[in-house]
C-alpha cells in the first residue's frame, strides 16, 4: 500500500499565462491552510493526523510527499575507509561552441568507454548514471517558440556504487563530454578508492523521513516552500566534493523523487545517529 | 551583490549566503581591480536592486556583474527570487522585463529554480547574460570561489567558467543553466578586463540564446 502523507495544496502565490498577463498576488496560502483544516474537521479528521503537512506549517519550508513503502530497516550498515581519491580534468572552452553534429545518446556510452582506455578506463564500482546530448538552444521570449540551433557535446555519466549501494554528491562521478565524430571534448573525473571498515547502528527510514522534513538534510537546499514527491528510498553513501579529504563513506538514507517541476531529485538523510 | 540569508518562513541560509557574497567580493575586490557598487542583503533586498525601474536608482543595472544568494522556487512554472518575507513579497519576471539596459552586463542567481523558466531572458534589454540553475541546488562557496578563478585566473568566457565551475562543485541532480541576449555573446564573453566581451544587442530583439547540462 502507498503512502500519501502530505496535504497538497494549492500555492497560486502568482499566476502566469504569458509574460505580459504576470501578476503579483497576494499569497493565499495561510487562507488555504485554515480551509483545509475546515475541510477535514468536516471528515472528523485534524491536520495532527498527517505527519507531514503544508510547507506553512513544516519547519524544513518544502513538504515532502512519500509515494512508495519505507524500506526496511537494517539495525547497522557498513562504514567505509576512503583509501585513494583521483581527480582531474581536462577540457577548454570549445565545449561550448557549436558542432555540427555529437554522438547519439545509444552511440555515446561505447564511445565513452574508449575514451576512457586513455585514463585508466572505467572503475570496477562504476555504473553508467546519464547519457543526454547538450544543444545550443534559441528561445523566443514574446512567442515561446525554443529551437536547438546546434549540439554542443554528448554526456556520458557515470557514478560510484559501492557493494551495490548508490553514492551520490559531486565527488564520485565520472563526467565525459563527446563531440564531433565522438572525439572527447572534455572528462572530469573525481573517484575515490574504499574499502569495507566497520558496521554502525543506523536509523530507521522513517526516522530519516523525519529528519528530511524537518530540512536536516546534508547540505541545505536553496529553495524554500515548495514541494518534492518522494517515491524510492534507499540507503546509500555521499561522496564530498573533490577538495575536502574525506575519510569515510559513512551510510545515508537517500530519498529519491520529483521536484515540483518533475525534476529528478535525490536529498541524502544522514543515517547514523550522529 | 544581493544576499537573502534570513526568511520569516523559508528556511534561513545563514550564514552560507554571507560566506558566498566573501569569496565574490574577495575574488573581485581583489587584484581583478572591481569596485563594490552596493551590498543589499536579507530585508534590504527588493525589486529596485533587480533594476526594476528605469529611472532613479537603477539597482544591479548600475552594476555590470550582479551576484545574488538566496532561495529560489518555481511555482507552476513561474520562478521566483524570494525575498526575505517570501511568500508575501518576491521577484517575477515582469518586474524587470526589457529593464536592464544599463550599465549591467551580467547576472548570477545563486538560487534554486529561477532560469527553470527562460522568460528571465526577456529582461536582457542590452544586458549580456544570466547565469543560475533550473532545479533545486545546495549552498556551497566552491561555486562562487571555482567560477571566479575560472573567469579572473584562467580568462575563461563567462559561459565555459559557470559550466566548470557548477560541474566540478555539484552532482548530476543540479542543473545548470546560461541564458544569454547573442550567440556571440554566449560564446564570446569574458569577464570585463579578462579577455574580449562581445557588443550588446542593438536593437534589442526578442530572441535569447541558452544552453544547460547536468553536473
Amino acid at each position: 500500500m502507498l503512502h500519501r502523507m502530505k496535504i497538497r495544496m494549492m500555492t497560486p502565490f502568482t499566476i502566469a499565462t504569458g509574460l505580459a498577463e504576470v501578476k503579483k498576488m497576494k499569497p493565499t496560502g495561510i487562507l488555504s491552510v485554515i480551509a483545509v483544516c475546515a475541510v477535514a474537521s468536516l471528515f472528523g479528521c485534524s491536520l495532527s493526523n498527517f505527519p507531514v503537512s503544508h510547507p506553512l506549517l513544516a519547519q524544513s519550508g518544502t513538504s515532502y510527499e512519500l509515494t512508495t513503502e519505507f524500506p526496511q530497516s537494517p539495525a547497522t550498515a557498513a562504514v567505509y575507509e576512503v583509501t585513494g581519491k583521483e581527480s582531474f580534468t581536462i577540457g577548454s572552452e570549445r565545449l561550448m561552441d557549436p558542432k555540427t553534429d555529437t554522438p547519439s545518446v545509444d552511440e555515446a556510452p561505447s564511445l565513452a568507454l574508449k575514451a576512457l582506455e586513455g585514463y585508466g578506463g572505467l572503475p570496477e564500482d562504476a555504473v553508467l548514471h546519464l547519457v543526454e546530448k547538450v544543444y545550443l538552444n534559441k528561445y523566443d521570449v514574446k512567442t515561446g517558440i525554443n529551437e536547438p540551433v546546434a549540439p554542443q557535446w554528448t554526456l556520458v555519466i557515470f557514478e560510484q556504487e559501492v557493494q551495490g549501494n548508490p553514492v551520490i554528491g559531486p565527488g564520485a562521478e565520472i563526467w565525459v563530454a563527446l563531440g564531433e565524430n565522438g572525439g572527447l571534448l572534455q572528462l572530469d573525473k573525481v573517484w575515490r578508492t574504499v574499502k569495507y571498515q566497520t558496521d554502525v547502528p543506523i536509523i530507521t527510514s522513517q526516522e530519516a523521513f523525519s529528519r528530511l522534513s524537518k530540512g536536516e538534510m546534508l547540505i541545505p537546499i536553496q529553495s524554500g516552500l515548495g514541494s518534492v514527491t518522494i517515491n524510492k528510498i534507499k540507503l546509500g553513501y555521499y561522496a564530498e566534493d573533490r577538495k575536502y579529504e574525506q575519510k569515510q563513506y559513512k551510510p545515508v538514507w537517500i530519498f529519491y523523487g520529483k521536484d515540483s517541476q518533475n525534476n529528478d531529485v535525490r536529498l541524502p538523510v544522514m543515517a547514523t545517529e550522529s | 551583490m544581493t544576499n537573502v540569508e534570513w526568511y520569516d518562513s523559508s528556511p534561513d541560509l545563514y550564514p552560507g549566503g554571507t560566506n558566498v557574497c566573501n569569496v565574490v567580493s574577495s575574488w573581485l575586490g581583489g587584484g581583478a581591480g572591481w569596485s563594490q557598487r552596493f551590498y543589499d542583503r536579507d530585508s534590504n533586498v527588493n525589486d529596485l536592486d533587480f533594476g526594476s525601474q528605469n529611472t532613479g536608482y537603477q539597482g544591479l543595472d548600475e552594476a555590470e556583474f550582479h551576484y545574488h544568494f538566496g532561495h529560489g522556487i518555481n511555482v507552476l512554472g513561474v520562478t521566483e527570487v524570494e525575498y526575505y518575507d517570501y511568500p508575501w513579497s518576491q521577484l517575477i519576471i515582469g518586474d524587470v522585463y526589457k529593464k536592464w539596459d544599463a550599465t549591467n552586463k551580467w547576472v548570477v542567481f545563486d538560487a534554486c529554480h529561477i532560469l527553470a523558466n527562460l522568460q528571465w531572458g526577456g529582461a536582457l534589454k542590452y544586458s549580456h547574460g544570466i547565469l543560475g540553475f533550473s532545479t533545486l541546488k545546495t549552498v556551497s562557496t566552491d561555486l562562487p570561489d571555482r567560477f571566479m578563478r575560472h573567469c579572473i585566473d584562467n580568462d575563461y568566457t563567462i559561459s565555459y567558467a559557470w559550466q566548470r565551475a557548477t560541474q566540478d562543485t555539484y552532482g548530476s541532480d543540479i542543473t545548470a543553466r546560461v541564458i544569454f541576449d547573442t550567440e556571440t555573446q554566449l560564446n564570446n564573453d569574458h569577464l570585463s578586463g579578462q579577455g574580449y566581451v562581445a557588443p550588446n544587442e542593438n536593437p534589442d530583439d526578442d530572441t535569447i540564446y541558452y544552453s544547460d547540462w547536468a553536473c
